[in-house]
Parts: structure tokens; C-alpha cells; sequence
């Protein structure tokens, strides 16, 4: 049994987006893109969140560090209330609630270099200085797999994985308390999403890091996740163990999304792709 | 079987800002009608870099050996014109790309960067394109295609940009596909349905895919050869079967030990 605070508590939280009139004078439509969530992330604990293409992972996933503003709900980070804190009270948060988002390259100044951007946090938040920093930023890069040269190369110079990697190592340098990973390993070939992922691991064990996972692969989320969230048009339609997740869905949208999975191995296709030949 | 792309000792250099990099360094492979080919290896390898060379989008800082030839469609692409080329993106030879956020354009509506794909190859009815462009997104998972066409990127998820770019891709029921990482925001559900409708346009209309994927799922599911790249080179060209149990270079069974594979559930 858990008996400690959790570290987030999210209460039925809500965001809807709202519906806009185009050029052409038709509307959109709203969006109720999270629907009354709730959940709880202790210490050193990583809950996975699963859930079909639009389901509202990422949207939840903004609404909880406020990059949107949530219609309702309640947002409680390491004792402190998200939605009463203003902006200036709220930035001084982040450094210890961070998120890598699913597409980092928008979110990486393309005018930094990638030592620079790793820098940032380290400085504005003063974790480090001089040579120490320094030193900071490049354990950083060997831990995501990049060489310490690499530290002078602009983002866009970057493979579509590296530049992922850089921001995964943007997220962990300012020593947060917990990490949003919107899909954060799922461009990364399974070399160094096993390299990636090992070092997360290794963080929670010595700093109690916590995560909230949000990914698509089932095989990696029961390799590295406690708990499991399903969620299915903005809301969490079950929530459990890996095992009694896994073992025993009571959803069907849960128990689509593990019969999805592929088998890597080509034998257990070999009948569809002679048949496909013309 | 006639090869549709037929790539010769092509070799690619960034010129960055701190230093070059060989990121291509002499390949040669090819695609035939209908076949489906992955393209795996690790993160840096040069796989995107391969894929905007055929289209010839590479970025300003790349150049491409003199030597390289690309054969597609029985013509030299790296020497064609720039609006011969224009005339087959999209028609005959498309992409479907690793970021989609970046590939699009941010004030347009989806539905129009779609039904722009039919107008710019030729289609004179803005009514026609739109109503492709539709059908298309419904193919692609959007059964309320009216209303999502409405939206503007932003305005969707990751993995539903990632599908209207698909739907860019195959409007025109290309020759071939390139398609970098194009389930790789997808839940398995969504995945599967995007991969069966390409198998349905390779068997409707013989498209071939270049696959370029870390999923080796998705590549035992859908090759029928894999290419593995490492360090810029081609270092195993062999069937899907033989790659997974008999490979002949460490990298390929490398690659294929660290895939992680669901225990529970089976
Ligand atoms: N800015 C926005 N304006 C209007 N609707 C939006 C906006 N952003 C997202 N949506 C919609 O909200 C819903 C949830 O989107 P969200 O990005 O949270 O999904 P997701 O679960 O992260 O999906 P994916 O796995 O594809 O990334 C979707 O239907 C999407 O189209
Ligand atoms: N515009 C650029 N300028 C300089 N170097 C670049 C540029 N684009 C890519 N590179 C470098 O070229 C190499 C190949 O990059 P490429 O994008 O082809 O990799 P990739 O195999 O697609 O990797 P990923 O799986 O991470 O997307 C990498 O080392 C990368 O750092
Ligand atoms: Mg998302
Ligand atoms: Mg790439």
C-alpha cells in the first residue's frame, strides 16, 4: 500500500475546446477533449496513459501543467493548488513539473544550439554554474546517446530522433520532480528507446522521479509502467495494474487495443503477404 | 518484375554549421511494382535523409554525390527539371513525413491541403478535390469528415496530423510512397486500419511503399524486404523471413533483440 501524498492529484478535470466559426462562416464544433479525469501519480511512481488517436492524452497531458487553460477541475502538483497559482508562480513550478512533447521540434528555438538549449533550464533555475554546468550538459548528451559535439549543432540539424532525444534531455537537466512524456520514445528506433528508457529508470530509482507516460507501444508501457490508464473519447475508461490491465481488460475499446498489437515476427503473417500478390 | 525505383551508389553531405556529415554514404537498392520495402536502423542512421533525396527536398546545407542515380519511373530524377519533378510529388512519387507538424501549413484548413493535392496535379472542379479529399479522410479514420476537414492543424492531435498527411500522401494513388514513421503516433487500432488501407491501394492500384519504421511489427507485417541501414550504409538487403531468423550482420539481429514484445496477454 501506498500510504505517502501523491505528488499529483488530478480532480475531475475537464477541457472543452470550443467550437470557432471558419472563413467560410461554418463552425467546428466543440471539442470536450478530457472529461471529468481523475487520478493520482505518488513519488517514484510512473502511470502509463494509453487511449485511441484523439482520445485526449495530450490535451490532458497540457491541461494538467496549464499550457491550456482546463474548463474545470482541480490540479493539485506536490501540495500546491496549479489553478490558483498566477504565471510568474506557475513558471517557477515547471522546473520541477516538465513535459516533452510529442512533436519537440516546435518546441526547440531553432536560433540555440543544442548545448544551449540544454543550458537554459540549468541556468535560469541557477542548478549549476560554469564549468560544472558545462559538465551537466554534456552527461547529459552521453546518457540520450549523442556525442558532446553534438552540443554544437543547431536543432534542425538534427535526425528526427536526435532532436526528440534533445528534449527529452532539456526535460530531465532541470532536475524535475516529474516528467510528462507525450510519446516521447515512439520515433526512436528500439536500440535507443531501450538505452532512453533504461536511463529514466535509473532516475526514479536514485531521485524518485515520476511519470506520466503517455505512449502507444503496450510492450514497452508493461516493461515500464506501474499503473495503466485507458482512455477512450476524454475519459478514463479503466485504470489498474499493468498485470490486471493487461491479464484482464474490461473494456472493449482496452481489449481492441491489445489484440492491435503486431507480432515481430514474419512467419505469423507469411499467409497475408502471398496473398496480397496480384 | 520490373524495378519501379532503382537507386545507384547514392551518397548525401550535410554541410553544418560546426562540421559536415557523410550522412548517406553510397547505397544502391530498388523497389519493384507493388512490393512493400522497410527501411530500419538506428536513430541518425540516415533514413529520412535517404527519402527527401528522392523527392529532391533535401535542405539547402545537402548535397548529393555527383555520381548518385536514381531511376524512377524509367527516368533520371536527380537530373530532371525542377517542374518535371514538381509535375510527380504527389502524383506519381509522395511522401508522407516523420514530423507532420512541420509539414503542414498552420493557416490552412486540413481539407483544403488535401483537395490542393488533386488541384495542383490538374483537377479544375474545387468540388471534385474536395470531395476526394473527403472520402480520403474517411478512409483515414474520420467518419465526420465534413467537419474535421474545417480544422486547422493545430487544432488536431498528433496522430490525427499524421493521418491527414497520409491522406495527402495517397489521394492520387501514387506509384510509390515514402512513408517515414507514419504509424509511429498511432494507437494500435488506428494503426491497424491505416495499414490495411495499404495494403488495399497496393492491391487496387499497385502502390508501392517504402517503409521507414522502427516497428518491426509493422515491418513483419507489411514487407516483404528489408533494408537496415547503419552508419549510412546498406547493410542487410534481404526477405522480411530470413532477416528475422537468419540475419547475416549483427546489426540487423541487433536491432531485433532489443525490440520489446508484450508477455502478458497472449
Ligand atoms: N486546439 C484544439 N482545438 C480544437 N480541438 C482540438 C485541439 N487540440 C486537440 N483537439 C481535439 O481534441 C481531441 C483530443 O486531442 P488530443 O491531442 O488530446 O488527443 P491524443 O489522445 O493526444 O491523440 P494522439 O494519440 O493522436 O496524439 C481530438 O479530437 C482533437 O481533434
Ligand atoms: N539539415 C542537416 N544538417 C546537418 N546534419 C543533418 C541534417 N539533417 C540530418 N543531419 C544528420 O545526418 C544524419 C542522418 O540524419 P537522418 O535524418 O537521415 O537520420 P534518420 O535515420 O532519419 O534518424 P531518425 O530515426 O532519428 O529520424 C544524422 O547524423 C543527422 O544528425
Ligand atoms: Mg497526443
Ligand atoms: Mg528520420
Amino acid at each position: 500500500m501506498i500510504t505517502t501524498m501523491p505528488l499529483l492529484d488530478v480532480r475531475d478535470l475537464t477541457l472543452v475546446y470550443p467550437s470557432r466559426y471558419t472563413l467560410l462562416g461554418t463552425e467546428t464544433g466543440a471539442t470536450r477533449a478530457v472529461d471529468n479525469v481523475s487520478f493520482t501519480i505518488h513519488p517514484g511512481e510512473t502511470l502509463a496513459l494509453v487511449g485511441e488517436s484523439g482520445s485526449g492524452k495530450s490535451s490532458l497531458a497540457r491541461a494538467i501543467l496549464r499550457l491550456v487553460e482546463p474548463t474545470s477541475g482541480k490540479i493539485v502538483f506536490d501540495g500546491v493548488d496549479l489553478r490558483a497559482l498566477d504565471r510568474p508562480a506557475l513558471r517557477l513550478m515547471r522546473r520541477h513539473l516538465q513535459i516533452v512533447f510529442q512533436d519537440p521540434g516546435p518546441a526547440l528555438n531553432p536560433r540555440m544550439t543544442v548545448a544551449a538549449l540544454i543550458r537554459e533550464g540549468i541556468d535560469a533555475h541557477a542548478i549549476a554554474r560554469g564549468a560544472e554546468a558545462d559538465e551537466r550538459v554534456g552527461r547529459l548528451l552521453d546518457e540520450v546517446g549523442l556525442r558532446r559535439t553534438d552540443g554544437a549543432r543547431y536543432p534542425h540539424e538534427l535526425s528526427g530522433g536526435q532532436r526528440q532525444r534533445i528534449a527529452i534531455a532539456r526535460a530531465l537537466a532541470v532536475e524535475p520532480k516529474l516528467v510528462v512524456l507525450d510519446e516521447a520514445v515512439s520515433a526512436l528506433d528500439v536500440t535507443v528507446q531501450a538505452q532512453v528508457t533504461d536511463l529514466l529508470a535509473s532516475l526514479q530509482r536514485d531521485r524518485g522521479l515520476s511519470y506520466l507516460f503517455i505512449a502507444h507501444n503496450l510492450a514497452l508501457v508493461e516493461r515500464i509502467a506501474s499503473r495503466v490508464a485507458v482512455m477512450y473519447l476524454g475519459r478514463i475508461v479503466e485504470h489498474g495494474t499493468v498485470a490486471q490491465i493487461y491479464d484482464s481488460p474490461t473494456h472493449p475499446h482496452t481489449r481492441a487495443l491489445l489484440d492491435a498489437v503486431p507480432v515481430p515476427d514474419p512467419r505469423r503473417h507469411a499467409a497475408r503477404t502471398v496473398q496480397d500478390q496480384p | 518484375m520490373t524495378s519501379l525505383l532503382a537507386v545507384r551508389d547514392l551518397g548525401i553531405a550535410f554541410h553544418g554549421h560546426a562540421q559536415t556529415v557523410r550522412a548517406v554514404d553510397g547505397i544502391s537498392f530498388e523497389i519493384a511494382e507493388h512490393e512493400m520495402v522497410a527501411l530500419v536502423g538506428e536513430s541518425g542512421c540516415g533514413k529520412s535523409a535517404t527519402a527527401l533525396s528522392l523527392l529532391r527536398i533535401l535542405p539547402r546545407n545537402a548535397t548529393v554525390d555527383a555520381a548518385s542515380r536514381v531511376q524512377f519511373d524509367s527516368r533520371e530524377l536527380l537530373s530532371l527539371s525542377e517542374p518535371a519533378m514538381r509535375d510527380l510529388r504527389g502524383r506519381r512519387l509522395s511522401m508522407v513525413f516523420q514530423e507532420p507538424a512541420s509539414a503542414l501549413n498552420p493557416l490552412m484548413s486540413v481539407g483544403s491541403q488535401i483537395a490542393d493535392v488533386a488541384i495542383v496535379h490538374g483537377e479544375r472542379s474545387r468540388a471534385v478535390a474536395r470531395q476526394r479529399a473527403l472520402q480520403m479522410l474517411d478512409r483515414v479514420g474520420f467518419p465526420e469528415a465534413d467537419l474535421f476537414a474545417r480544422r486547422l492543424p493545430h487544432e488536431l492531435s498528433g496522430g490525427q496530423r499524421q493521418r491527414v498527411l497520409i491522406a495527402m500522401a495517397l489521394l492520387l494513388h501514387p506509384a510509390l510512397v515514402i512513408a517515414d514513421e507514419p504509424t509511429s503516433a498511432l494507437d494500435m487500432t488506428v494503426q491497424a486500419q491505416i495499414l490495411e488501407l495499404l495494403r488495399q491501394l497496393q492491391r487496387e492500384t499497385g502502390t508501392a511503399v517504402l517503409f521507414i519504421t522502427h516497428d518491426f511489427g509493422v515491418v513483419a507485417e507489411m514487407c516483404s524486404r528489408v533494408l537496415v541501414m547503419q552508419l549510412g550504409r546498406i547493410v542487410e538487403d534481404a526477405p522480411v523471413d530470413r532477416a528475422f531468423h537468419s540475419p547475416a550482420h549483427p546489426h540487423t539481429a541487433a536491432l531485433i533483440r532489443a525490440v520489446p514484445t508484450l508477455t502478458a496477454h497472449r
